[in-house]
């Protein structure tokens, strides 16, 4: 309960202290950042710190508003976020605006440790505004400082969020009058009896509010002008840890509220996936810089995650939060790659680029390292997650995981035509004479995360093997006894 | 007449008001601010003992009771915050008196079950602020709004004055719940009740009653518009709601005054483009998320009460803020505004978030209780339009706190230092407000 605490409270009081300094304080954030994985380390392995951890303040009808809880999926995925905190940091530390994207990097992360242990549905959806409202501040604040950008990415979460936050206060009200006990715990509302169309109703409100944060297809063009315009060590942390809240949210709170609905949602959020997989890797295929291209293969890969988690399906969600999490490292190799170039001074622009490899042969290395992750090579981080949620998707609806396999061979094509641009051809004329390659700490950072992706890749049982018990045993009650007779 | 228990905090509030406009003449009037703050919080008290008590056309409920006491504490803040504010050295005495009648008539309009009590609460509420708005010392803009207000709130006077003959007319009696049936018993009567609904909708600026909002919240001077906003306002609602549990047959009628005020008010204050406009555009959407929990019957009686306790908190902190700045900005001039009053501006930003409901500030948990106040009444539709009014509002609130603003001359910032408490503690409640609830329910 209190290392739980600790782990939430902790970078927002940081943030706090960050916002009110003068200098920018890399050091102290870096500090915070690695108490912080510290911490979700020893919360993740060490014994005994699973299940619910407390009760605190009780809020009479409401229930318990911090009520920790910790399962093996959110203590995972907890562990990822606090891995990529000080990846980002360590990617932003020359930015000028390091300050203000630290700030909202420890606001992020604090609000996402809060959604992974939140067992109040109410104190998650706090957390994911909290979350999306830092997000947007990013945006604001670092990069391109696009207003519109972050506008945008607002008003496609909060509209979304409070879809969901209706949907929620039905299921709650519903629940108070079958059972006279007004409580948002997700324990009592998983026992709601909900009939026939209202359930679908809700669930697609819970999805518009969960699936944007993703994003899933309809749903993801904020996804372009947000990674697109934050500084791309920001978008580290946008793409890999704060898109995991969306899939976890569906994966621990609304398919266990709503299970039949799930059921009856589950071949349009297989379709949507697999066309989402698809688009994403036809905008990535087209993207005007490299900003954009990583944006679009994030968005392509996320798009696979949720076609693996509508088709709930054991394998397939097996397979999805395998991908989420391997995503989550290999997207921040990608942006990493781009924050490095543009700490160069170069644009990302196509026009500007091609034949680098001759310059900054370390950097062509390791981005073609990444690439080849991104494309799901096997041996690499990508290729287990891929495979077995396409393997459960063929076994539900074979067309539309058929779909999304195309959008996973374009990726072969757009990652591969992206490093001939950048990287090979002809030396670029307007490339600067004394370009920088890879220097001792970015050499470092890329070791961590090619280490990983190659642990993911070739070891996926370290995950995979946990996953019998990672989902919530309610969730877990939905996919064994999925209605797909499978 | 006998005396009654329910009436002490009023007759503190009425003693303090004579010997405030006495004052002036004593030259005494440095202190009225101070005896006023602790008569308003000696009223506060007395209400609190003396909830649930009936008395003769008083009727200290358990909203009244609620929102009398946030009356009673609001009055005595402000008062209090208004003392370090160069707009009230000229003529304190009469100043702090003018503003202890305008709580005598709110604490009135919350408590009164008699609707020629209501209405002389409403003047008593209503007639201040002709001389306040346009306070010695406060330009040009303000003797303008002032006069707007007046000329508006003349006519909504009259129409609560129509409204109450009409209800006369028809059953004979003034109560608000009459002897028999409700007040809405014959045609008369509903046609009665709609003008007081129309009044009191006028009173807080909801739609189609909204066109002076923006006029008055630009020009009236913001110390005053903590009163107006903070104090005034949630008098109303307190009327409205008396109203609204009254008569059952309303729920129609405000459910549709509601919506409105949703759409209207968010689009209007988006294109607002001005700081005390926005405000004054965004107050008509926040009259339509109160009314949209007075749509819904009883549970909806008790959001619509925490609703505009939590409304007038939030428009004294909003107000409080903006009363640092020079009364003519269009934005708020941040750097310059950290720099000076680092906690009050902290409060400032804290409230437009609060405003446009960020949890976990009060004003998050308020419009949750309103969605689920209507969720519980099957009103789906008012609660997804509350959720997207308040997702749109995001877009406005948010772009106040981002604009970059330059202030030329940062010496026109007041800068106090008594400020910076009322601020923490601002922020405080605005943060951790909802946690004082279980005291409340329990």
């Amino acid at each position: 309960m209190i290392l739980v605490t600790v782990l939430i409270v902790l970078p927002w009081v940081a943030a706090l202290w960050l916002s009110a300094q003068k200098q920018s304080g890399q050091y102290f954030a870096m500090s915070i950042a690695l108490l912080e994985l510290l911490l979700a380390l020893i919360q993740r392995f060490a014994p005994g710190a699973s299940g619910t951890l407390g009760h605190a303040l009780h809020i009479p009808y409401l229930g318990s508003l911090w009520t920790l809880h910790a399962g093996p999926l959110g203590s995972t995925l907890a562990l990822l976020c606090a891995l990529l905190i000080p990846v980002s940091l360590a990617f932003a530390w020359r930015l000028p605006e390091f300050r203000a994207l630290a700030s909202a990097v420890l606001v992020m992360s604090g609000a996402l440790f809060g959604i992974f242990f939140a067992q109040n549905v109410l104190m998650f959806y706090i957390f994911y505004e909290i979350l999306a409202l830092a997000g947007a501040f990013m945006i604001l604040r670092s990069g391109h400082k696009s207003r519109a950008a972050a506008l945008q990415f607002l008003l496609y979460t909060f509209v979304g969020s409070l879809l969901f936050l209706v949907a929620l206060v039905v299921v709650y009200v519903l629940h108070g009058q079958q059972t006279g006990i007004y409580n948002f715990s997700i324990l009592q509302l998983a026992d709601t009896r909900i009939t026939g169309g209202l359930g679908i109703w809700l669930f697609l409100g819970m999805v518009a509010g969960l699936a944007v944060k993703m994003p899933l297809f309809p749903l993801h063009s904020w996804a372009g002008s947000g990674y697109g315009n934050a500084a791309p060590a920001g978008s580290v942390f946008l793409s890999g840890a704060a898109v995991t809240a969306g899939a976890y949210g569906l994966i621990h709170f609304a398919i266990p509220m709503l299970p039949q609905a799930a059921l009856e949602f589950a071949p349009v959020g297989i379709i949507l996936g697999a066309i989402g997989t698809l688009y994403g890797a036809f905008l990535a295929l087209n993207a005007a810089n490299l900003r954009l291209f990583a944006a679009w293969a994030s968005v392509s890969h996320m798009n696979l995650v949720a076609l693996g988690l509508f088709a709930l399906q054991t394998q397939a969600i097996h397979g999805s939060v395998f991908l989420l999490i391997a995503h989550g490292v290999v997207s921040a190799g990608l942006f990493g790659v781009v924050s490095i170039m543009e700490s160069r001074g170069l644009t990302g622009e196509w026009s500007g680029l091609g034949g680098l490899f001759r310059r900054a042969p370390r950097l062509g290395a390791w981005m073609l390292f990444f690439f080849l992750a991104g494309m799901g090579l096997p041996g690499m981080a990508n290729f287990p997650g891929e495979f077995l949620s396409l393997a459960g998707a063929f076994r539900v609806l074979p067309w539309a995981a058929g779909l999304a396999t195309l959008g996973i061979l374009a990726g072969v094509v757009y990652f591969l035509r992206a490093y001939e641009r950048i990287m090979l051809g002809p030396l670029n004329g307007t490339l600067p004479d004394n370009l920088v390659d890879l220097q001792q700490g970015e050499w470092l950072l890329f070791w961590v995360l090619g280490l990983l992706t190659l642990w993911l890749g070739l070891d996926p049982q370290i995950i995979l093997a946990h996953l019998g018990t990672l989902l919530s045993i309610h969730s877990g009650d939905v996919i064994a006894g999925g209605g797909h007779g499978l | 007449m006998d005396y009654s228990p329910t009436l002490l905090p009023l007759l503190i509030v009425g003693a303090a008001a004579l010997i405030a406009f006495l004052a002036d003449a004593l030259r005494l009037g440095r202190l009225m601010p101070w005896l006023g703050g602790i008569s308003s919080i000696a009223a506060a008290a007395s209400i609190f003992v003396e909830h649930m008590a009936l008395g003769a056309d008083l009727y200290w409920d358990l909203s009244a009771t609620l929102l009398g006491v946030y009356l009673g504490l609001a009055m005595a803040a402000g008062l209090f915050f208004i003392t370090f504010h160069p707009l009230s050295r000229k003529m304190t005495g009469s100043l702090v008196g003018l503003l202890l009648t305008m709580l005598a008539g709110s604490l009135i309009l919350v408590s009164a079950q008699n609707l020629l009590l209501m209405f002389v609460g409403l003047e008593l509420q209503v007639l201040p602020f002709f001389a306040l708005l346009a306070w010695p010392g406060s330009g040009r803009a303000a003797v303008e709004s002032a006069f707007k207000y007046a000329v508006l709130a003349g006519l909504a006077s009259a129409q609560f004055a129509i409204g109450i003959a009409l209800i006369y007319l028809g059953d004979g009696s003034l109560a608000v719940i009459p002897p028999m049936g409700d007040m809405t018993s014959n045609v008369f009567g509903l046609m009665g009740v709609l003008a007081l609904l129309a009044a009191l909708s006028f009173e807080i600026a909801a739609a189609p009653f909204h066109a002076w909002v923006a006029d008055i919240y630009q020009g009236a001077p913001a110390p005053f518009l903590i009163f107006l906003g903070g104090v005034a306002k949630v008098a109303i609602m307190g009327a409205l709601i008396t109203l609204a549990a009254a008569t059952p047959k309303l729920e129609i009628p405000i459910a549709v005054i509601a919506a409105t005020s949703i759409v209207v008010g968010n689009v209007l204050a988006y294109r607002a483009g001005h700081l005390r406009r926005m405000l004054g555009y965004s107050a008509i959407a926040h009259a339509g998320y109160f009314l949209a929990a007075l749509a819904v019957g009883p549970l909806g009686i008790i959001a619509g009460a925490i609703y505009a306790l939590v409304y007038g908190l939030m428009n004294m902190g909003t107000f409080m803020g903006l009363s640092a700045l020079p009364e003519n900005s269009i934005a708020i001039p941040w750097a310059a505004l950290r720099e000076r009053q680092p906690v009050l501006a902290g409060l400032l930003g804290l409230t437009l978030l609060s405003l446009a409901g960020m949890p976990p500030s009060i004003g998050f948990f308020a419009k949750l209780l309103v969605i689920i106040a209507d969720v519980h009444d099957q009103a789906y539709w008012l609660a997804i339009l509350i959720a997207l009014g308040s997702a749109f509002s995001f877009a406005y609130y948010l772009s106040t706190l981002w604009k970059p603003s330059v202030l030329s001359n940062p010496d026109r910032l007041l800068q106090r230092r008594s400020w910076e408490t009322f601020a923490a503690l601002g922020i405080l409640i605005l943060l951790f407000g909802w946690l004082l609830a279980p005291l409340g329910m329990g």
